[in-house]
């Protein structure tokens, strides 16, 4: 059974091979990035003016689903609102049969779920200059006066599709990519972070 | 680089869209019925205006809505951006 | 007029060369022509030239509303080849390649034309496929071309990273040795100098805004500079193809595009050929003032403004860089955009038009520049015998409702 057998991620021979790059080895980086391959993502679409999908979401999630655009909801889970009636449900951890439950909770209604947690990977990034690196690579205003804990935006980081998850207070922010881009949007970090010290674990 | 106001997630860079060019091509009702010329008139045939362009784009690295735009061709800058379905404003809508 | 020489050339040299006549006249437009040609682009001088030279129209004007070549001809990057592979294509762009084999002969002017060969590099294994068939495609149609491995692309182009590990591997290219680059300005000036001597009126600041008809006839055109009439009106005027179309209520599956270019600052010879690669999106030559003169794909939105976006520049940057690491140190020095016509399958319209008497030459996009000569010609048949030529019939307008559509795209892909 796969349940029983180790889950590794496409990440975790570049997290072997990289050393903290740009700072002395003793100092704290001032970027440090921590890849997460075993979260559950499901792709959700859905009318958010029909009752009966929200409450069924709400009555599985724990949370209602975000109708502000980029912005998401957090508890148990975290509700990335992707589009007007598309969102990106995030577990942290993978749980044996949860997908299947959450679609059977939808069987009742006109919404659709997708289990779609092999084609993703979190790099989570923390530290002072973690925005500074990831406005080298894309063209967003990341400033606190417009991204804020609670915000989601999806955009391209060096051309990589991503959703720039900002869920906590503090300098931590979730970058959620395909995991075929993964790797090479670790590299350009890398590259990119040394400038300010960038270290992965 | 446009700056270019998705109707759902507001100013955004160029590089996030993609462009889906003239706006309002309705697709013929009744396919079987139309003449060759027709056909190449909806299939083929574009206005193409030195000036105000109405016309679609995609929020490709963003929400992935396409959705309509008015636009000048010279000077390139957008006056309004509109839902599919929905009617443009009467009023220019966008400040870049 | 004089002839051009080099014994002329010694003579206004002791005059400190302040004594050369002008090359072409600035006349005041007439009441009336036999023939008006629409846009003093090179297509258009050329036009005029072959109407004259081969057709003996005797009353013929330019008419042009900035100054001759300030369009696409002086701002495109000049590359010249006839590789495409279909065969109605092909041929065209290979009377095209004859014209430009004996041009400055023929119009006693030197465009600088350096057949210096052209590449078009595969990056896969469908690249090289695609290559190896237009390659077999071109020689039946009796136009050289050769598949080169990577091994002898080394030698011939050593600037050129051919790995085979790198993200977009080079796995050969193709070659027309007979391809090349002219002098964009050139060939401008010397269709001007050739046409106006033999009496074609070259009206520049003249802008044409409106076509006149009267019962389905051309009658002659509205400019800034009053009305003028005409027998026959020929349309040749690249991005605003559709523009002057809408002034004779006729319809063109043309879109105008900013395509834009860049040249570096000077180097020594570093580059002896014209390398294009459609999968990374980029080409590159080097002029003779030693500048490398380095393209784009066009952007991706309708434009007539002569400019676009930065992200353009900066992707064909990327792709020149990828192709030759060395260069990523060289400093660019101009950067500049034209308004380019492309058309759904990337062949131009060299047509009859609904209106009786009025033709469009248009639909080049990306490419035109290296058709100048052949576009002339064969636009000066159809508009002086009021039918196409056999190298051009398939170019009708009307393919767009019969559905023979000749698709360049794989030819034409990046462009140029
Ligand atoms: C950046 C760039 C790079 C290119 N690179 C290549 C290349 O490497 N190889 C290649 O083969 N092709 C290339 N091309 C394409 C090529 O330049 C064109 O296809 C070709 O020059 C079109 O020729 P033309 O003489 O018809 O156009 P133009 O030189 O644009 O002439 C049209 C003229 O019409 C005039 N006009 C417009 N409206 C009116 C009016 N109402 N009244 C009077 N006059 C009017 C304009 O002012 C203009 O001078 C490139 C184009 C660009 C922009
Ligand atoms: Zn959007």
């Amino acid at each position: 059974m796969s349940d029983s057998l180790k889950r590794h991620h496409c990440l975790e021979p570049f997290s072997e091979d990289s050393a903290t790059i740009g700072s002395s080895a003793s100092a704290e980086p001032a970027i440090r990035v921590t890849f997460d391959g075993h979260r559950e993502f499901y792709n959700l679409r859905g009318d958010p003016a029909d009752a009966a999908f929200t409450d069924a979401v709400k009555s599985f999630t724990g949370q209602s689903i975000p109708d502000k655009a980029n912005t998401l909801s957090y508890r148990e889970c975290t509700t990335c609102w992707l589009g007007p009636d598309e969102w990106l449900v995030v577990y942290p951890s993978f749980e044996a049969g949860r997908f299947e439950k959450f679609s059977t909770e939808l069987d009742s209604t006109d919404a659709t779920a997708v289990d779609v947690s092999h084609g993703y990977i979190v790099l989570c990034l923390s530290g002072d200059s973690a925005l500074d690196l990831l406005a080298k690579g894309c063209t967003l205003d990341l400033h606190l006066s417009s991204f804020n804990v609670g915000d989601c935006v999806q955009t391209g980081i060096a051309r990589t599709a991503a959703i720039i998850a900002n869920i906590a207070e503090g300098d931590h922010y979730e970058v959620i990519v395909r995991r075929t881009f993964a790797e090479y949007l670790a590299i350009w970090m890398r590259h990119a972070g040394a400038e300010f010290g960038i270290g992965f674990d | 680089m446009l700056l270019i106001k998705c109707p759902w997630c507001g100013n955004r860079a160029e590089s996030e869209f993609n462009y889906g060019g003239e706006a309002g091509i309705a697709r013929p009702a009744n396919p079987d019925t139309l003449t060759d010329a027709e056909w190449a008139d909806y299939l083929f045939m574009r206005k193409n205006p030195k000036g105000l362009h109405q016309e679609q784009w995609n929020h490709a690295q963003g929400c992935r809505r396409w959705f309509n735009a008015e636009r000048d061709t010279v000077t390139y800058r957008f006056t309004r951006t509109w839902r599919i379905g929905e009617a443009p404003s009467s009023t220019r809508d966008v400040d870049s | 007029m004089k002839k051009y020489s080099a014994f002329g050339l010694l003579r206004n040299a002791l005059s400190y060369n302040e004594k050369w006549p002008e090359a072409w006249r600035s006349p005041e437009p007439k009441r009336k022509y036999d023939v008006v040609i629409v846009g003093g682009g090179g297509h258009g001088l050329a036009t005029a030239y072959y109407l004259a030279k081969e057709h003996g129209v005797q009353n013929i004007a330019v008419l042009e509303k900035g100054w001759i070549g300030g369009g696409n001809t002086g701002r495109n990057t000049t590359i010249v080849r006839s590789n495409y592979l279909w065969t109605e294509a092909a041929l065209l762009y290979e009377k095209s390649l004859k014209l430009w084999e004996d041009l400055s002969q023929d119009l006693n002017y030197n465009v600088m034309f350096s057949q210096r060969g052209v590449y078009n590099l595969a990056h896969s294994l469908q690249d090289v496929r695609d290559i190896e068939r237009r390659v077999s495609a071109n020689r039946l149609n009796g136009i050289d071309a050769e598949f080169v491995a990577p091994e002898q692309l080394k030698k011939n182009i050593p600037g050129l990273r051919v790995t085979a590990n790198s993200r977009y591997p080079v796995l050969g290219a193709s070659l027309q040795r007979r391809g090349g680059v002219a002098r964009h300005d050139a060939v401008a000036w010397g269709y001007a100098r050739a046409a106006d001597q033999r009496g074609v009126d070259i009206i520049q600041q003249c802008e044409v805004t409106g076509i006149r008809r009267e019962g389905g006839k051309v009658i002659g055109v509205d400019t800034t500079r009053g009305a003028i009439a005409a027998d026959k009106v020929g349309v040749v005027v690249a991005g605003h193809a559709s523009v002057l179309a809408d002034m004779a209520g006729i319809r063109l599956p043309i879109e105008s595009h900013p395509l834009q270019a860049f040249v570096s600052e000077p180097l020594k010879p570093v580059l002896d050929t014209v390398v294009m690669s459609n999968g990374v999106h980029g080409y590159i030559s080097q002029s003779d003032k030693g500048e490398l003169v380095i393209g784009a794909g066009i952007d991706s939105y309708n434009g007539y403004g002569q400019r676009g976006s930065f992200h353009t520049i900066e992707h064909t940057m990327q792709a020149i860089i990828e192709l030759f690491p060395a260069f990523s140190r060289v400093r660019m020095l101009r950067q500049w955009g034209g308004i380019v016509d492309t058309c759904p399958d990337a062949c131009p319209i060299i047509s009859k038009t609904p209106v009786s008497g009025l033709y469009f030459n248009c639909g080049w996009g990306t490419g035109g520049f290296k058709a100048t000569p052949g576009s002339g010609w064969a636009f000066a048949h159809t508009i002086a015998e009021d039918r196409s030529h056999e190298l051009n019939a398939a170019f009708d307008l009307q393919r767009f409702t019969s559905g023979a559509l000749i698709d360049e795209h794989g030819a034409a892909g990046v462009a140029h």
